[in-house]
């Protein structure tokens, strides 16, 4: 079993100059108490390194 | 690749329906599913941007969702998103998927609370899998026939997929 995470080498999760999700485990967003904060630009930059290193991933294993 | 996100009206084609796994110059390009479920479209957002990561990466991308299981006038009092465009996934085609994906694939998924989850499901494979399901998916459990299909892979370590913990809001927070 392989899992693919988010690792530290995706720097924005070390952000602390804003509300930022992200954990090594893998992208996340924080919605708010009422939902009304959306992804940030920054969030949403860790979902793609992390759709990008899946595939990398899966190419280097199986290609 | 343009065929995926290129066009407006069908943005994300069932990938299932393909068998081609390299590109005309003969570029492997793995197969991505990104499973998600969505109360109020954040992390609806968010797995189109990991579809997006892993188009880009040159991979084959399909990106579905996991029905939704409160009753409709529940959702609607409560103001669940419920238009939202991917296609929702059927137990069957998940069996068969991840099974496929289990001969030559990897999994990942993230989640920001029990409600709201992406499964990512990474495909290479070439020839039939009868491996068992990936583990247990949000809100659907695997069909049973999933369940008690024994694993017969060529290889014993090429079963590869799996699922990340739960990530606690206040860790996400408390920065």
């Amino acid at each position: 079993m392989v899992i693919v995470g988010l690792p530290y080498s995706f720097q924005g999760q070390m952000t602390i100059g804003e509300v930022a999700g992200s954990a090594p485990y893998g992208a996340t967003t924080v919605a708010g108490g009422d939902g009304s904060r959306r992804p940030s630009e920054n969030e949403l930059t860790g979902a793609r390194y992390q759709g990008e290193l899946i595939a990398q991933t899966a190419k280097k294993l199986f290609g | 690749m343009n065929r995926i996100f290129g066009s407006r009206s069908a943005p994300w084609p069932d990938s299932t329906q393909t068998t081609q796994h390299t590109s005309n110059r003969g570029v492997f390009m793995p197969k991505v599913l990104v499973l998600y479920y969505s109360t109020y479209g954040h992390i609806e957002t968010m797995a189109y941007a990991v579809a997006e990561g892993a188009k880009a990466a040159g991979a084959i991308v399909d990106v579905k969702r996991i029905s939704e299981t409160v009753p409709e006038e529940i959702a609607r009092a409560s103001h669940f998103k419920l238009d939202q465009a991917a296609p929702v996934a059927t137990i069957d085609e998940l069996a068969k998927r991840s099974l496929s994906a289990a001969e030559r694939g990897l999994a990942v998924s993230l989640r920001r609370s029990p409600a709201s989850s992406i499964r990512l499901v990474a495909c290479g494979r070439r020839e039939p899998c009868t491996a068992r399901s990936a583990g247990p998916l949000p809100r659907a459990p695997p069909s049973t026939a999933a369940r008690k299909r024994p694993c017969s892979r060529s290889s014993p370590t090429s079963c590869i997929s799996g699922w990340s913990s739960w990530v606690s809001p206040t860790a996400s927070r408390g920065r």
